[in-house]
């Protein structure tokens, strides 16, 4: 896009040429931040849910004053010298859809009511995850927004109960979960859920483009195409230098969103066990939440996964960094290959802390490998709020790896 | 960053899939679609009296 935007910025300029974005993602403020880098001065709208549906990116459409297509490869030198420069006929009005036919625009009033169907769960999402970006982070208004995710996953199961094989339902309904994952509402296993609807749209629909590319940006570097969000550190570098704020992203890209390809599976050396015997003292309370989420869902012997580790707070705890920070301890299944065993984490400079910590890590399963539960455990120390108690406490965990 | 074109073509419709693929003469189908900065409604009607070229990309 960058080429095409340099190549016509001036017939954009004189009025000749109306460029009109679309984009396929989940974080249109990763687009924001990417159009202010590069200079972008045309609207972007975001189709987050692939309702159009654009089986590749990136295409180019030239569309007519009419509404009409006029090419679907067009090149530079054609828009210049032909397409600006012809009076295209008026066409048959008949063949014209509606822009409700395939996502209606919902007010807020509509939002709050939606009947059941695909058309609603697609509504649903679209203007309420909109609504939801417009929101504070942190205030009521962005809470409350977030039950519009609830809605349309209630949406989207409907459908699916009926049309249990319907891939942009699968898939639409795993944005929707991924959504709520990163507001306010999230629940537990949303995340995992996202990745199972997404793994199930594409297990119908395997030739689609942009159901891939979803699981891809949250899965192993060997089946990667190239690092999503690595951009980000440089566009921000560049529009600091120019004197202007970078656009403030609410998700913050990082692990498997930024990571390179790998085609090969390299581990590093082997760690000490720091606690074999299970000494520790185990976190009873749950002062500690960890969750886990493997990408893709289902793995075939021999292959890799990615797993992603969450550890939370939970209201009764914080972080207490003023000690040494996190540790996380995986066993290894016989014959499998991970990554590493042991992970460090980092923790911020401030005394005491509650922000979600996370691991990531890829795990290349055996040739005879069967469904399993790997096992490890997390060793830190944390705070209690009620009475200032400070522990240090292990929890152990289990991730499941489903083998198909 | 690399981006790759990807085209597939479907032998038969799958179920839930939507085959749309614009085609040269005939209206683009009508879409109603957040803008990313406002979260306000931008329809292809909106440039009716305008030749678009309109972008499918992402930042990724």
């Amino acid at each position: 896009m960058p080429g095409w935007h340099k190549q016509v910025s001036d017939l954009v300029k004189n009025g000749d040429v109306q460029m009109v974005g679309i984009i396929q993602e989940q974080h249109p403020d990763r687009c924001r931040l990417f159009a202010q880098w590069q200079g972008f001065e045309w609207p972007i709208l975001n189709d987050a849910i692939n309702v159009l549906p654009t089986r590749a990116v990136p295409v180019v459409i030239a569309i007519d004053e009419h509404g009409v297509v006029q090419s679907t490869r067009p090149r530079p030198d054609w828009v210049r010298n032909e397409f600006i420069k012809t009076d295209y006929p008026k066409p048959d009005e008949t063949a014209r859809t509606t822009d409700s036919d395939y996502v209606p625009y919902f007010s807020a009033k509509q939002l709050k009511n939606p009947t059941e169907s695909l058309l609603s769960a697609r509504g649903t999402l679209i203007w309420g995850a909109a609504a939801y970006q417009q929101t504070k982070a942190g205030s009521p208004e962005q809470t409350k927004s977030a039950e519009y995710f609830n809605k349309a996953i209630a949406l989207y199961d409907g459908v699916i109960k009926e049309e249990p094989e319907n891939a942009m339902a699968h898939f639409g309904r795993g944005v929707a979960l991924r959504m709520r994952y990163e507001s306010p509402l999230r629940q537990n296993g949303d995340f995992q859920a996202a990745v199972n609807a997404w793994g199930k749209a594409l297990d119908i629909d395997p030739n689609h483009y942009i159901y891939r590319r979803r699981i891809q940006q949250y899965g192993p570097r060997l089946t990667k195409p190239y690092p999503f969000y690595d951009w980000v550190p440089k566009a921000r570098a560049d529009i600091k230098a120019r004197g202007d704020e970078p656009v403030q992203l609410a998700v913050e890209p990082g692990g498997a969103e930024i990571a390179s390809p790998d085609r090969s599976f390299k581990t590093a050396e082997a760690a000490t066990n720091p606690d074999p015997k299970a000494r520790i003292n185990t976190d009873k309370n749950g002062l500690v939440e960890i969750s886990s989420v493997t990408v893709p869902a289902r793995v075939k012997p021999g292959q890799t996964t990615r797993i992603h580790l969450t550890l939370r707070t939970s209201g009764k705890a914080h972080w207490n960094n003023e000690a040494e920070p996190v540790q996380v301890w995986i066993d290894q299944p016989d014959g499998w290959q991970l990554q590493k065993n042991l992970f460090t984490l980092d923790q911020p400079k401030k005394p005491e802390s509650t922000e979600a910590r996370k691991v990531e890590l890829e795990a290349k399963l055996s040739a005879n490998s069967e469904s399993t539960r790997i096992k490890g455990y997390a060793l830190f120390y944390v705070c209690e709020e009620a009475d200032g108690t400070c522990l240090y406490l292990r929890r152990d965990f289990e991730i499941p790896i489903v083998v198909q | 960053m690399k981006h790759f074109v990807l085209l597939s073509l479907l032998a038969s419709p799958l179920p839930g899939a939507d085959t749309y693929a614009p085609k040269v003469g005939q209206p683009h189908r009508e879409f109603v679609f957040p803008n990313i900065e406002t979260g306000k409604p931008v329809s292809l009607k909106d440039y009716r009296g305008k030749k678009v070229l309109l972008f499918h990309f992402a930042s990724w």
